[in-house]
This record gives structure tokens, C-alpha cells and sequence, in this order.
């Protein structure tokens, strides 16, 4: 019977008219939009700070372009600053990069300097690091039929020392120098197809050779269109990176700063796409994609080598306009695998191929809404997909079977639907109704890892209603209650081990009155009640729990609360427009919040360590003129039970 | 449109009778199995954030550092050696309890502050004794998309002492 229904469930999510989550066509095989053009002369600057707690950061930049008929120059200032004082970590990174070309006017042929120096300091307690270095050669660029390349090449440098003294880079410190050459070249925009030809192509490549390390990376796509005879449409779209070699960054190693210096490796990832997108026929769009992706990293040395590859296809359907519901669902399948490889011993080999997996992904999504001129209407969203893993490989070693460990061969199942209600006309107010329910299946195949398979089940209704209460005011709430339930598969491995049980709910209420146009008062209320506990079922009981069959039988199953929680808060606000270029705001937050944790001697819910209020007075201002210039800043001064501090954002940022 | 209802209805009936969304039939559960000791997957109850592997090497960052009340650091290798040492040592049953007031995202760094309620029976004394504590702990986590796993990189201990986590913990009953 079970069986049956869960047919005519899941059936029932293809039939009914009244779906909402989309399944939508992939954005790499669409045809990107031209890139805008840029201006000739301008000069961008941004500055970003903030202040959290323990944690300050900066983020300055400067770029300045000069842009004339015979001539171009570029050059950027950067600056980051990430201060903790908690850890006591300060990182900064500067970066000077910048180029000069000079036109010569045919085949927009160029010619040109281009420098990258990079600076890198990190302090820790009781040293900091330091790692610069600077590219700088020649750079040569044309555009034959409008397609643009561009070659670069030069000397390369670079010094570092992770050893230098806390208070100055003096201190200590022997800076390390290594140099070399390097090499690079650009083909194609990823904005504009080659010429007669609807395919477009971008691809870079950079390369470095030192005296203690060599790099080549490389990056690649191309995007192939065409339209169908019939009025179809077909894609094609190959993605390549490569890196090859070895690299060394600043890294930290027990509380100092290090560098590290990456162990050679080459690491590819490529991507194969192929899609056919249909005209609509009898009111349906279908389309169906196919993807290969690959990734692999290999070590030289005994370091080990992984690959992981992932085939999918994915068959979609969609409805037109004309049709009596809005439809968007279909169907997707993947077959993933890893295999790794240790390049110590064939026996470290077969060791390492243990935790090699495969695995599907089978995925089933469709949404469908209804909705009428007057704004009523509905969705209704089904999102079910079953992911299987399973670890094949294993070794006999004296008579025993050694798997992965643990052994995680397991599937995974959700089963998610979404309905969605708007039940009278938008002219009257916005207002939405909702439920969502989910199950979802946790399976593990082995029997070191079945013991905690379980079966969540959760459970959520809400809606959120807005209303104009009058010409000036406005009154909204969300509100939502949920549930939270899990079983063990194996309630019998799990005796005096109940299984969690969580329910929660929450309000919202926004109230804003304009009292003038420019100056509106707000306010916003919050609560939040939440508990924590095990649902205390017969299977999870000892046999010895009861003395007397009659007391066996009437004991009756309950939710037993471990912690709850209350949470209020309320912010009041007055928010400023001026001019259309001042805004800003100012009010205070309260919040209280009262939790509770269950006593097993008092047996009374006792308040925790946790409970007490945070106010948070606030104020932002904003000035923003046309794309010059634009000013934001935001305070918050935080008072908790535990801590005060303060949360402080400025940025400043403009285009001339 | 009654051609393209027929097909889909078809379509759906085959799919939802094929058991695709049905479980594999599975062992019954060894006598010992492999769970989560510390109930570490709790720490991230109740936020929008979980952990996709609770493997210690895939659990706590390479720079990971575990901080007591003095100030004094351990290092992951020496913290995880300890944890494994007391999981076989004890029967621990240990209790997070969050506080979301103090949880806090910036782009790939959560900050988090539980308490936390630990009993642990020392099965090898006899007769096995019980080692209960609470008292709360700060910690720093950190989003590794490589892995898809948020990773805990920082732990300060507010036991005034040195609670089971500690490296040099020995038991004073």
C-alpha cells in the first residue's frame, strides 16, 4: 500500500498543475553579451574599511588610464590590510602593476612595458614574512580581423624570508632571491565570436622559469552556436586549465609565517558541453545537455596523484507563455568516480584506491505555477534526487577484508515539496501562504556505519502578508513555524540514545510611516522561540525501563526538551533622504534573549550562561554623486552579555 | 497538449516505479560501530552551516590551534593524538549548546561560541569513573571549497584548568 501511494505521489508531482522551483537552461551555453566599452581616460578609486570585533581590515586601490590616439598607460595601486587582534595576525599586500603601449596604427598593433611588483607581508607573534616579486618585460599586441592577441615576456625576480624579527623586517632576517624569465600570450575575447564564424574563443597562457622552480598555466574555452534548420538550437563549449610546475606562497606553519613551497604537480580540469535547446512545439520548450568534466592532480615524487570525472545529462522542459500554467521541471543523471594513486609502494597504491568511489546522482525537479491577472494564485515545487556512493575497492590481508575506513557507501535521498499560496488580489495587499515538507533517507550500506542511518522528516508552515495600511504607512510580517523530526533506522542500536527532535518559530513584524517625505520612522519587532530535545519512543527504551508489563504498556512516547530558547528584539529607526544625494539612518536594537537548559537533579529548566540582552545603537550615512564619487559608512556599537564592541564598515569609491 | 499530458504522465509513472528513490538493502549494524564521539557535527546545529566530513584531517585546518585559558597553543597533531587517545579511553557522551547571538559569517570565516556539557566514564579504571565538566569554548572555522567542508582552524578552551580537550589533560577525579 505504501508503495502505491508513494507512486501516486510521486506522480502526482509531474500531473498537478502547480509547481514552483525552475530547472533552468546552463548559462555557459549561452551567448555572452559584448564586453561595454571602456573609456580612454579614467581613473577608478575605491577605499574600504572595517572594524569587527577584534578584526580591522583596508582594502585601497588606484587605477589610472590614459587613453590617446597614439598611446596607453595603466597603472594600478592596490593596498589590503587584514589586522586581527584576536590572533594577532597582520597580513598587507601591496601591488604595483602597470603597463604602457605605444599605438601603431595598423592591425591596432601595439607595442609596449609591463611591470608586476608585488610585495606580501605577514606578522605573526613573534616573527613575519615577507615575499615580493616583480615581472617585468616587453608586451606586444594586435588585432588581425578584429581578434586580439597579445604576447608578453620578460625577467622575473623575486626575494622572501620567513624569519625576519616581529618589530622590523631588519631584524634577523636574510632575504632569499631567486630569478629567471617568463612568458605569456592571450588569444581571443570572451565576449566576441571570431569573425565570420559563430564560435567564440579565449584563451591565456603564462609561464615562468626560475632557478629553483618552474610554472606553466594555461587557460582556455570556446563556445560554439548554431541555429537549426528547424528553428533549434545547438551548443557546443570546451573549457581547459592547466598548471604545471611548482609555486611557493606565504603560508603559516605552528603560529609563524612560512613559505611554502608547493611540491611539483600538474593539475588539469577540462570541460566538454554539448546541448540542444528546442523551438517551442505544442507549448513546450524541451533541451537536453550533456557534460563531461574531468579534474586531475598528480605529484612528481611520492606525493600521491587523484582524478575525479563526472558524466551528466540533463533533459529539460519548459512551457511558453500561451500555455494555461507556467511549467519548468525535468531530469538529470550523473555518474561520478575518484581514483587516487600514491606514488609511494604499489601497496601504499592499493591502500590509497580504498577511498576510490563512484557514485550517481539521479535528480527529478519540476515546478509549476498559476497565477491570474489579479495576483491570486499558486506553486507547487517538487525537488527529489537520490545520491548513491559506493567504494568498490578493498584488500584481503590475512584472511580479512580491509574496506575504506569508515566505509561511507551510502545513499542518500530527499524528497522536498514546496507549496506556495497567494490567496486574494494583489491590489489589497501581498500576501503568501506557504508549507514545506521534506524527508530525507541517510542509508549507510556497511555494517560499521548502518547503525546511524536515519530519517529526517521536517515540517514547515509560514506566510508573509504586507499591507499599506495608509497612504504614509506600511505593516508587514513574516511568520513561520517548524519542525524538526529524526528517526534511526536501527532504533535498537541506539537504546537510551534517543533520537534529536527540534521545533521553532519565528515572527516578524515591520511597521514604517513616512512622516515626511523625506524622513520615515521604522520599526521592527522580532521573536523567536526555539527548543532542542530527543523524541523519547518505545524502540529507544531499555527492556529493563519497566518493571511490569502494565507499566510498559502505559507509557506513552514524548518529546523531551533539553534546552529552549526565547528571543525578542526590537529596532526603532529614523531614516533621512536628502536631495537624492544625503541619506541615512539612526535607531538602537534590543535584544533578549532567555535560554534554558534542563536540570536532571532540580529538574527545572534553569537559565544558562548564554541568556541576557545585546543594544546595539547604530547610524549610516550615504552620499552618493552621480559615478564620482559615493560615500558609505555604517557604526554599530554592540553591548553583550560577554563582550562589547564595535562593527564599523567605510567605503569610498568613484569613477572620473 | 493532451499528446504531451499523456507522455509526461507515462514518463512519470515509469520513473516513480522503477525504486530509483528506494535505498539499497543494507548490513545490520556491527556491534562497533564508527559515530561521531565528541558530537562535533553539532557545533554547526541550528545555523545555515554544516560539516560535510567529520574526519579529524578534513575537520581541523593543517594550521589548526587549540588555545587553554593561559594562552598556551597546541598544534593539530598534538590536539587530534589526544582527542583519539581519550575516545578510546572514555565512554564520552558531550552536549554543544550554541548561541546565536555570538555566530557570525564574514565571506568564508564563522565565528562560533558553545557551551559545552561533557560526562565521560572511564571504562579501563576499576570500577570505571565518571568525569563530568561544562563550561564554554570559542571557535574559528574556516569555508574550504576544495573539500567542500567548513574546517575548524581556532579553539580557545575557557576551562579554567584543563578540561578533557586539553593535550595535557590527566584525569583528577
Amino acid at each position: 500500500m505504501r508503495y502505491i501511494i508513494r507512486i501516486l505521489l510521486i506522480a502526482a508531482t509531474w500531473a498537478w498543475p502547480l509547481f514552483g522551483q525552475a530547472v533552468d537552461w546552463p548559462l555557459l551555453l549561452a551567448v555572452p553579451q559584448p564586453p561595454a566599452e571602456t573609456d580612454s581616460n579614467v581613473t577608478q578609486y575605491g577605499s574600504d574599511q572595517s572594524l569587527y570585533i577584534r578584526t580591522f581590515k583596508v582594502r585601497d586601490s588606484l587605477s589610472m588610464l590614459s587613453n590617446t590616439a597614439n598611446s596607453m598607460v595603466n597603472q594600478n595601486v592596490d593596498y589590503e590590510l587584514t589586522n586581527d587582534s584576536w590572533f594577532d595576525t597582520k597580513d598587507q599586500a601591496y601591488d604595483l602593476s602597470g603597463e604602457y603601449a605605444r599605438k601603431l596604427h595598423w592591425q591596432r598593433l601595439t607595442v609596449g612595458l609591463e611591470w608586476t611588483p608585488v610585495l606580501i607581508l605577514d606578522k605573526r607573534t613573534s616573527s613575519q614574512g615577507l615575499l615580493g616579486s616583480v615581472d617585468v618585460g616587453p608586451v606586444l599586441s594586435i588585432a588581425p580581423f578584429g581578434v586580439p592577441v597579445k604576447i608578453h615576456g620578460g625577467a622575473t625576480g623575486r626575494a622572501w624570508s620567513d624569519s625576519l624579527g616581529a618589530l622590523s623586517v631588519n631584524q634577523f632576517g636574510t632575504l632569499l632571491r631567486d630569478k629567471g624569465y617568463y612568458a605569456g600570450g592571450e588569444f581571443g575575447n570572451p565576449g566576441l565570436p571570431l569573425p565570420y564564424l559563430p564560435l567564440i574563443v579565449n584563451a591565456k597562457s603564462y609561464g615562468r622559469v626560475m632557478g629553483t622552480s618552474k610554472l606553466a598555466t594555461g587557460t582556455g574555452s570556446a563556445l560554439l552556436y548554431l541555429g537549426m534548420p528547424g528553428g533549434d538550437s545547438a551548443f557546443a563549449y570546451y573549457a581547459d586549465s592547466l598548471t604545471d610546475g611548482r609555486d611557493a606562497f606565504l603560508g603559516q606553519a605552528q603560529g609563524k609565517p612560512h613559505l611554502i613551497n608547493d611540491p611539483e604537480k600538474n593539475e588539469r580540469s577540462y570541460q566538454v558541453m554539448a546541448g540542444i535547446r528546442g523551438k517551442t512545439r505544442f507549448y513546450f520548450q524541451p533541451g537536453v545537455v550533456y557534460s563531461y568534466s574531468e579534474h586531475t592532480l598528480s605529484y612528481a615524487g611520492e606525493w600521491g596523484s587523484r582524478k575525479n570525472s563526472d558524466h551528466a545529462v540533463n533533459f529539460l522542459l519548459a512551457t511558453d507563455s500561451q500555455f494555461f500554467v507556467s511549467y519548468k521541471g525535468g531530469f538529470s543523471i550523473d555518474w561520478e568516480r575518484e581514483d587516487k594513486y600514491s606514488g609511494q609502494s604499489p601497496l601504499a597504491s592499493l591502500t590509497a584506491s580504498l577511498d576510490d568511489y563512484r557514485a550517481y546522482r539521479f535528480g527529478l525537479i519540476n515546478s509549476v505555477s498559476k497565477y491570474l491577472k489579479n495576483g491570486m494564485g499558486a506553486e507547487y515545487t517538487s525537488d527529489i534526487s537520490r545520491y548513491s556512493k559506493d567504494y568498490p575497492n578493498f584488500l584481503v590481508e590475512n584472511g580479512d577484508t580491509i574496506r575504506s575506513d569508515p566505509p561511507l557507501d551510502n545513499d542518500i535521498i530527499v524528497n522536498r515539496q514546496k507549496f506556495s499560496l497567494v490567496p486574494i488580489p494583489a491590489s489589497w495587499g501581498k500576501t503568501v501562504l506557504f508549507l514545506e515538507y521534506s524527508k530525507n533517507i541517510t542509508s549507510y550500506i556497511r555494517k560499521e556505519m548502518s547503525a546511524n542511518n536515519t530519517v529526517d522528516w521536517f515540517l514547515r508552515v509560514g506566510g508573509t502578508l504586507d499591507f499599506t495600511v495608509c497612504q504614509r504607512c506600511t505593516l508587514s510580517e513574516a511568520m513561520s513555524a517548524d519542525v524538526k523530526r529524526t528517526d534511526y533506522t536501527f532504533p535498537e542500536t541506539k537504546i537510551g540514545k534517543p533520537p534529536p527532535y527540534s521545533r521553532q518559530w519565528t515572527s516578524l513584524a515591520l511597521f514604517d510611516v513616512a512622516v515626511v517625505p523625506w524622513l520615515t520612522l521604522k520599526t521592527e519587532w522580532k521573536e523567536t522561540y526555539w527548543d532542542f530535545g530527543t523524541w523519547n519512543g518505545r524502540q529507544y527504551l531499555d527492556s529493563t525501563t519497566f518493571k511490569t508489563p502494565e507499566e510498559a504498556a502505559a507509557y506513552k512516547e514524548y518529546y523531551a526538551i533539553m534546552d529552549k530558547s526565547w528571543e525578542h528584539g526590537v529596532k526603532l529607526s529614523a531614516a533621512v533622504k536628502l536631495l537624492d544625494v544625503w541619506s541615512g539612518s539612526a535607531g538602537c536594537s534590543y535584544e533578549y534573549i532567555d535560554v534554558r537548559e534542563f536540570n536532571t537533579l532540580t529538574r527545572e529548566y534553569a537559565l544558562t550562561f548564554n541568556a541576557g540582552s545585546r543594544v546595539s545603537p547604530f547610524l549610516t550615512l550615504a552620499y552618493r554623486l552621480d559615478r564620482r564619487l559615493a560615500f558609505n559608512a555604517a557604526f554599530t556599537r554592540v553591548f553583550d552579555i560577554h563582550d562589547k564592541f564595535w562593527d564599523i564598515h567605510i567605503s569610498l569609491n568613484g569613477v572620473f | 497538449m493532451r499528446k504531451v499530458t499523456f507522455v509526461v504522465a507515462v514518463l512519470s509513472l515509469a520513473v516513480a516505479s522503477c525504486g530509483i528513490f528506494d535505498p539499497r538493502p543494507v548490513e545490520y549494524p556491527a556491534n562497533e560501530t564508527v559515530e561521531d564521539p565528541f558530537n562535533f557535527a553539532s557545533l554547526l546545529w541550528n545555523t545555515d552551516k554544516q560539516f560535510n566530513k567529520l574526519d579529524y584531517n578534513d575537520l581541523f585546518t593543517d594550521d589548526f590551534i587549540y588555545v587553554d585559558i593561559n594562552g598556551n597553543e597546541f598544534d593539530r597533531k598534538t590536539f587530534t593524538d589526544h582527542l583519539y587517545t581519550i575516545q578510546r579511553q572514555y565512554e564520552i557522551s558531550i552536549t554543544w549548546r550554541n548561541d546565536s547571538l555570538h555566530d557570525k559569517t564574514i565571506q568564508d570565516t564563522f565565528f562560533i561560541y558553545r557551551s559545552y556539557h561533557i560526562s565521560a566514564v572511564d571504562t579501563v579504571a576499576i570500577p570505571p569513573k565518571t568525569y563530568t565538566i561544562s563550561d564554554q569554548a570559542e571557535f574559528k572555522l574556516i569555508f574550504n571549497s576544495t573539500i567542500n567542508n567548513w574546517n575548524i582552524c581556532y579553539w580557545k578552551d575557557k576551562y579554567q584548568g584543563m578540561s578533557i580537550f586539553h593535550p595535557l589533560f590527566t584525569p583528577d577525579f
